[in-house]
């Protein structure tokens, strides 16, 4: 395998807990909660999923004001701000060479990533079911006489950052239902390793929150039936968890090969990626199985050349349902025996809620920060562990050195994926007062 | 560094199974935008795939139980993954595991809800349930599972056997086909896998998806002779349905197992930047570092325009016989790059360029001697052939490959 070094120098991202680096931290050291019931959609008379992650409204009207433009949706627009927020963080922003690797997974409906814009697309649909019916001939001929023909400016995201980076985009979107993210990393760390970019700007964004997206999540009971309070409605690995809860989010990170970081010699990155394993499992569409997730956690163990006695944290992907947690708790069991009890457990969507495909990037943003700050934060709404977790739980945040991170990230259709993140000489140290 | 080796490839499309009868339909001028077979108003030429042709495998009951969740691209990738059976049946549980799986799919939701979706929203004005509510009692079950286009790649795991990874590369920039191939050449070329299976579909493309299609590029509204890519005639795009497997292996490890390959990846990429032809040019000059191609399927769609940006471009670097697949079976978006990889395998194969379909009249704006006109053309020397797919008007993505005669 071709060995080129690939290190994480810059991070941004918009979530319901904080939509710049500084925010988003201060956050997850706070336990802040970015849920709230949900207000935009009337979901009253859905059997669950009342209850959302939803950007903060002044950070929002923050990134209209920046990002704005018609032919953007609002999941376009936090992921424009995550990009340049992790751009501006490794500095690159006057120093990016002409040709830079973009890889990045995105979940954002065509019917609309707003409520509003999904009440527009309901508008544009009437008036078509109105006009045309059923027939495709008469949908046509009405969409022919109402727009005319040639008449569209193509808006693609690609195209868009390409423009605003002003650079030759390797372009390759991935996706990988809820481990997308961490599988865009993966191709972003490839991407370096096989020589092809010397910098490459990862990203995911997740923004659903339309009726149609509700009442599908609903459809699959996959969702918190929880009736508390909202902030405690996403509680991997507490007993009284009874599902996971959707949340809108974007994160950014930029890759570098060591070389050139080392030519440019202005900054310090994050930590080092590397070592993953990934598989894909036939046996269900949605049910998670614990040795696929053991295969993978050793496969990237292996890769990476860090024994399990190396690892001190995992970034779990936690998400809050009975199934997942159970599989995910027990498979770390096995992986690491008797440590288990040593092992710090990372898990982010008890305060951000499942941005799918988001999660797996502002997760390995949050464990960056983790292994930069040495602190460990806590799971504040597990507040009752299920026993048959046999994981540790913090209670307070604790400061801690952490030598290497291990992330997991799975999904429906099988996907399950794995990766080492290390903190190596000359990575960053953040001091927590100073950000 | 290994070469990666092509060890099969399969193709479903208007014209029937497998590239050779593409190949043969280009040879006889036989196109695929024949009459509906649904019999509904005809209202965009559109090469369909016989739908008789596609089979739900029965053999365990995990197919019957899984049904539920699978797509048209599902089932379409399927069809085409099991195709190349021979080429991985004989794979152990080991090797298996170092074989992985690359879907390139559009949307694969929208076909199913385009026309239920207009008649909710519109019974929502009047209906007394909340929107959210009216959606998840009327709309099917597991419609948003069915589209989730990385789906397609558990059902293609599942026919295959192949279990390092799953991933749906996929969307806007509809040079999917060969984004899917480069990010496989990637993971061979970094060594995670010794084999990937890259599958492409374009599943039936919604009315309202045909009306943006022609506001981006304009579509042709007949399939006669004369509305053919290159022709002084054509009038817009050509499309088509299809799905596309092409096998690529690292070939020490092809060869190893008795497989001879039938061809080779020489050079594979996709760009996006600031225009199509600075994508297209950049590929060609710089990445790719095509050498000396001899034929070159063009991704010419019968576009006035951009069929000839795309060939100044091309032209401007090489002195290379052109021709394209659009005119007998349609531009299949996702899909396309894959087809014409399969049609350059075929073409090697026979030492042979096909003629474009639908082609009249050559356009003044091309050099007629270059382009396959009418018949097709014997060719003494087939080492090299080039690959080419855009993405829609605006994306400023292009995609190159090409595909070199195996020396075994």
């Amino acid at each position: 395998m071709m060995k080129n070094e690939v290190l994480m120098t810059g991070l941004g991202v918009v979530t319901p807990i904080g939509s710049t680096k500084r925010e988003f931290w201060s956050g997850i050291l706070q336990g802040r909660s970015g849920l709230r019931t949900e207000d935009g959609i009337d979901v009253s008379d859905l059997p669950c999923g009342w209850v959302s992650g939803v950007i903060d409204e002044h950070d929002r009207d923050t990134i209209d004001k920046a990002w704005g433009s018609a032919h953007r949706t609002w999941g376009d627009r936090i992921m424009l701000s995550a990009i340049f927020e992790a751009v501006e963080d490794a500095r690159l922003a006057k120093i990016l060479p002409e040709r830079v690797g973009f890889i990045w997974a995105q979940s954002c409906p065509s019917s609309g990533s707003s409520p509003s814009e999904y009440e527009r697309f309901r508008q544009e649909q009437v008036e078509l079911y109105n006009a045309a019916g059923d027939s495709a001939a008469e949908i046509i001929k009405f969409l022919d006489a109402k727009y005319g023909s040639m008449s569209e400016r193509n808006y693609t995201f690609a195209s868009d950052v390409a423009r605003q980076l002003d650079r030759v985009l390797v372009p390759t979107r991935v996706e990988a239902t809820c481990s997308g993210g961490l599988r865009a990393i993966i191709e972003g760390v490839r991407l370096i390793q096989s020589g092809e970019v010397e910098v490459a700007v990862v990203a995911a964004g997740v923004a659903r929150r339309n009726h149609y997206v509700y009442s599908q999540y609903a459809q699959l009971t996959a969702m918190s039936h929880w009736k508390g309070s909202p902030q405690q409605a996403s509680m991997p690995f507490d007993i009284r968890r009874s599902g996971m809860v959707i949340s809108e989010a974007a994160g950014a990170i930029i890759l570098e090969a060591a070389s050139h970081v080392r030519r440019r010699n202005d900054v310090q990155p994050y930590c080092t990626l590397g070592g993953w394993g990934l598989a894909v499992g036939t046996e269900h569409v949605t049910a998670p199985r614990a040795y696929l997730v053991e295969q993978v956690i050793e496969e990237a163990l292996k890769n990476s050349g860090v024994s399990k006695d190396e690892i001190d944290a995992v970034s779990v992907h936690g998400t809050s349902t009975k199934l997942n947690d159970l599989t995910e708790a027990a498979a770390l069991e096995k992986i690491f025996g008797s440590r288990i009890k040593d092992i710090e457990i990372l898990a982010l969507k008890a305060l951000t809620g499942h941005a799918s495909a988001a999660s797996g990037v502002i997760e390995v943003i949050s464990s960056a920060l983790s292994l930069t700050a040495g602190i460990v934060p806590t799971v504040p709404t597990c507040v009752e562990k299920d026993p048959k977790c046999r994981v540790n739980i913090r209670k307070e945040v604790a400061n801690k050195r952490l030598r290497n991170i291990m992330k997991d990230s799975f999904g429906f259709g099988g996907q399950y994926a794995s990766m080492v993140m290390k903190y190596t000489d000359g990575s960053r140290r953040i001091d927590v007062s100073a950000m | 560094m290994d070469k990666i080796s092509i060890v099969g490839a399969s193709v479903i499309s208007g014209a029937g199974k497998g590239q050779h009868a593409i190949f043969d339909a280009m040879e006889k001028e036989i196109t695929a935008f024949a009459p509906d077979r649904q019999g509904e108003p005809r209202y965009y030429p559109m090469a369909r795939i016989d739908e008789r042709e596609i089979i739900w495998p029965d053999d365990d009951p995990w197919w019957s139980n899984n049904k539920k969740f699978a797509s048209t691209s599902a089932i379409w990738a399927v069809n085409a993954a099991r195709e190349l059976q021979s080429t991985y049946c004989n794979l152990t549980k080991d090797e298996r595991g170092r074989s992985a799986i690359i879907v390139a799919v559009g949307g694969t939701g929208e076909e199913e809800l385009s026309r239920l979706m207009p008649r909710l929203l519109a019974l929502s004005l009047t209906d007394e349930r909340p929107l959210a509510t009216l959606l998840y009692e009327e709309v099917p079950d597991y419609s948003y599972v069915r589209g989730i286009p990385s789906l397609s790649g558990q059902y293609v795991a599942r026919i295959t056997g192949f279990r390092a990874s799953n991933v749906a590369v996929y969307g806007e920039t509809n040079c999917g086909g060969i984004g899917a191939l480069t990010l496989g050449a990637r993971m061979l070329k970094t060594d995670e896998v010794d084999r990937v299976v890259v599958v492409g579909v374009a599943p039936p493309i919604t009315p309202e998806g045909l009306s943006a299609v022609k506001r981006l590029e304009g579509l042709a509204d007949k399939a006669t002779k004369g509305s053919g890519p290159f022709d002084r005639g054509r009038a817009g795009a050509l499309m088509g349905q299809g799905a596309a497997a092409i096998l690529l292996e690292r070939e020490s490890v092809a060869l190893n197992r008795g497989l001879e390959p039938l061809g080779t990846l020489g050079s594979v990429g996709v760009l996006t930047a600031s225009s199509e032809k600075r994508a297209l040019s950049s590929l060609l000059s710089e990445d790719t570092k095509v050498r000396h191609p001899d034929l070159w399927f063009s991704h010419a769609t019968g576009s006035r325009y951009r069929d000839k940006d795309e060939y100044a471009t091309v032209r401007s670097a090489y002195d290379v016989l052109v021709t394209s697949s659009k005119g007998t079976i349609g531009f299949v978006p996702e899909c396309s790059g894959l087809i014409d990889i399969a049609l350059a395998l075929e073409a090697i194969r026979r030492l042979r360029a096909p003629p474009i379909g639908l082609l009249d009249v050559v356009d003044p704006a091309f050099c007629a001697s270059d382009i396959v006109h009418g018949i097709g053309r014997e060719v003494s020397r087939l080492n090299e052939v080039l690959v080419t797919a855009l993405g829609f008007t605006g994306a400023h993505t292009a995609g190159v490959a090409t595909i070199n005669r195996w020396n075994g």
